[in-house]
């Protein structure tokens, strides 16, 4: 009595293309095979084939389109001997093992593509899954590597996604040539699916689905939403002018793995975006360029946590926060603050400084003027001490008191005969060349 | 008080003197309001139409950009060892070390104030040709982030470039220029008895250029665009005591050419064109090294070793 063969665990494969089924087998080499897949639903045949192409190895090679993807099957594989005069007999049948088909899943970068330029030292790698049939994505990880691909420059330990991708399960089997979305998203990313379409389709934080909209195109499959899921993960602590290789992988439910391959980009930032710390002028009378830099450090300290508007501005409305500049401050000469600022609260304090024990206060101040219709808006500075100083901007006519505006405002030493002085001017304008 | 029609005293305290500052400004705040930016400079700002750039007069920049950082760095001053500044064609992968900086070196440091400031030349650019400059500072044996800025050197005419330091390190002039180059790729030609051709030897692995050059020196006039032609002769002299110091030199013309050349022959020619004035001086040269490669502007002693 012969062993049974046994057929190797099979991960799930693409039904559109030629699938080899291997086995062991303990009493020789097979002269001959037969595979017979059933419908696991409904165990309905849907392949019995015999292959003496592959006499004498442990395979079956089962061609493109035998089976279709999004289903469920089992398979039992019987091995063959041949007699002197030719006739094939059964020497004895495996026991059958379950298995599913599903369409090679996407796995990609989302804003990443090959020679790339980060143009910061951190960076959010978003990476979409999307599996027609719903498979789900079990895993992923993230591992960027030198430009040697030998060091890990970053790494985060195997994630789990939680099975999202199962909400959308389907049996979608064809190509997307128009497509919909749906789910909550933030921002408009360029989506690639295969060399089939592409489509400008809203990113989601977790995942959005997707449906084949080109009726007519895939009779029935219309009304589909198949799953797509965005995972991401910040990388940080990269360098500038430093090149590197991005590569996740993953795995699916039924352990397909996933793999984006190396992804070289550049990362190139330029801190003096803020603030240029190198100076650079053409001299053309000398046929030189002049390099210049001067740089400090200066860090200022906020009564609360600070409220930034889009990274742009700084939000000081509400009622007794403020930001102090004083490190190693000692400002003993003429000066000049630049302020571009706007939504100023009415009669409150902008600005105020310390000079020795005297307290210095600008205001912003609005008032109708009498026989005027509209409010006139000023900027006054007074002093704490005995008599105060008074200066005063000129008087704006300001048709959206919100406006911005800039104030530039000069202490400037007059002194003169031995006897210091200095004066305070105030100019305000709501036309200026705005910051970077 | 109302005077030509404009309140001339406007409040109580008008004509009351400025109080005199005592230990001076120590703590400025800002308040009830959304900022944009916010800084603050040693007297007037040279362009107050727009937020200052220059830093050797700024106590502080902030562009609220996300973070409360006024100053430039993101490091302290005291920390550093010395700045460690390079070159680079844009899109070029090599950098050159132009210059170690030391803090007795530059301009002006205050650490108190954290403050740290240098200017330098680079006469080693070409013309018409995109650098990006990079600045390291280095505390600690370790390197901070690099910060960078590119800008299109471009010039007209042609200029001589000698060592930095020496008296007169550059001499422009666009009259009258002329070169003319050659290729130079020294080779044998050795005729055989027995083959209808001979061979071709390239025993050696030179391969440069070489050429003449001559240009109208004048000396600066009293304007702008003005040139004198009173003791030219002092100025030819001054060029071709320049031209036979035996030193490296570079070539660079208006047109991107730029060669690092010695000067080849013994002779350096001067050329009457019609008028006692109008003389040109004329050379022949040779090209010695590559003028892009900071080893070769080194070992011509064109550039400090880094």
């Amino acid at each position: 009595m012969a062993s049974k063969p046994i057929l190797t665990t099979i991960i799930p494969f693409d039904a559109r293309e030629d699938y080899s089924f291997t086995f062991s087998w303990a009493d020789g080499l097979p002269q001959k095979t037969k595979l017979v897949i059933k419908d696991n639903a409904t165990n309905a045949v849907v392949y019995n084939q015999e292959d003496t192409t592959t006499c004498y190895q442990y395979k079956h090679v089962t061609p493109a389109g035998s089976l279709t993807n999004g289903y469920s099957y089992n398979a039992v594989i019987s091995v063959y001997s041949k007699l002197a005069n030719g006739t094939y007999i059964e020497d004895s049948v495996s026991d059958s093992i379950i298995f599913s088909c599903y369409s090679t899943p996407t796995f990609s970068f989302i804003n990443l593509e090959t020679d790339y330029t980060i143009q910061n030292g951190s960076f959010n790698a978003k990476c979409m899954y999307h599996q027609p049939e719903g498979e789900p994505l079990d895993k992923w990880w993230l591992t960027v590597y030198d430009i040697s691909q030998t060091e890990e420059v970053f790494t985060f330990d195997e994630r789990a996604t939680g099975g999202l991708a199962q909400n959308f399960s389907s049996n979608f089997t064809g190509e997307f040539t128009t497509l919909e979305y749906k789910g909550e998203w933030d921002e408009a990313l360029e989506y690639s699916f295969g060399d089939v379409v592409n489509y400008t389709l809203p990113h989601a934080s977790n995942f959005v689905a997707i449906k084949d909209a080109s009726a007519g195109v895939l009779p029935g499959n219309a009304d589909i939403w198949t799953p797509v899921l965005v995972v991401n993960e910040v990388v940080a602590g990269l360098k500038s002018e430093t090149q590197y290789y991005f590569r996740a992988q993953g795995l699916t439910k039924e352990q397909i793995p996933l793999d984006t391959g190396y992804i070289k980009v550049s990362c190139r930032y330029d801190p003096t975006i803020a603030n240029s710390v190198v100076t650079l002028t053409n001299c053309p009378e000398i046929g030189a360029v002049q390099v210049n830099s001067a740089f400090k450090k200066f860090v200022p300290t906020a009564s609360s946590t600070p409220i930034f508007i889009d990274d742009d501005e700084l939000d000081l409305r509400t009622e007794g926060t403020y930001i102090s500049f004083s490190d190693n401050l000692n400002i003993r000469q003429g000066f000049s603050l630049q302020i571009y600022v706007r939504a100023l609260h009415q009669n409150k304090l902008i600005c105020s400084w310390q000079d020795g024990d005297i307290m210095y206060y600008l205001h912003w101040r609005a008032a109708n003027y009498e026989g005027s219709e509209n409010l006139k808006y000023w900027a006054e500075l007074t002093s704490s001490a005995e008599p105060s100083c008074f200066y005063m901007s000129d008087i704006l006519d300001l048709e959206d008191p919100e406006c911005q505006l800039y104030f530039y405002i000069t202490k400037t030493n007059m002194s003169a005969y031995g006897h210091n002085h200095y004066v305070y001017n105030i100019n305000i304008s709501d036309t200026f060349v705005a910051p970077d | 008080m109302f005077f030509m029609n404009n309140c001339f005293a406007k409040a109580k305290y008008s004509l009351g003197d400025t109080p005199m500052d005592t230990t001076g400004i120590s703590d400025i705040r800002i308040h009830n309001g959304v900022y944009d930016a916010f800084a603050c400079s040693s007297g007037e700002v040279v362009d107050s139409s727009k937020l200052s750039e220059d830093w050797g007069r700024l106590y502080f920049k902030c562009l609220f950009n996300g973070n409360l950082d006024a100053g430039n760095i993101d490091f302290d001053v005291g920390d550093i060892q010395y700045l460690k500044i390079k070159r680079r064609r844009v899109r070029d992968t090599t950098w050159i070390d132009l210059w170690t900086i030391l803090p007795n070196q530059t301009e002006y440091v205050d650490y108190e104030n954290g403050l740290w400031n240098y200017t330098r030349m680079d006469y080693t650019v070409a013309s018409n040709v995109e650098y990006e400059y990079g600045l390291t500072a280095v505390s600690g044996n370790s390197e901070g982030n690099s910060y960078s800025n590119s800008v299109l050197a471009e010039f007209v005419g042609l200029f001589l470039v000698g060592r930095e330091g020496s008296d007169d390190i550059v001499n422009g002039t666009d009259l009258d220029v002329k070169i003319t180059t050659k290729q130079n790729r020294p080779t044998n030609v050795v005729n055989t008895l027995n083959t209808r051709y001979p061979f071709v030897i390239h025993n050696s692995q030179n391969r440069y250029k070489s050429g003449t050059l001559s240009a109208l020196y004048l000396s600066k006039g009293q304007g702008e665009e003005e040139f004198s032609t009173e003791n030219t002769w002092a100025r030819r002299a001054d060029i071709e005591d320049f031209l036979s110091d035996g030193l490296p030199k570079i070539i660079k013309y208006e047109d991107g050419r730029i060669y690092l050349v010695a000067v080849s022959f013994s002779e350096i020619t001067e050329t009457e064109d019609g008028h006692r004035e109008k003389v040109s001086v004329s050379f022949d040269w040779a090209e010695i090294g590559d003028a892009n490669d900071g080893d070769d502007l080194y070992n011509a002693g064109l550039l400090d070793r880094v």
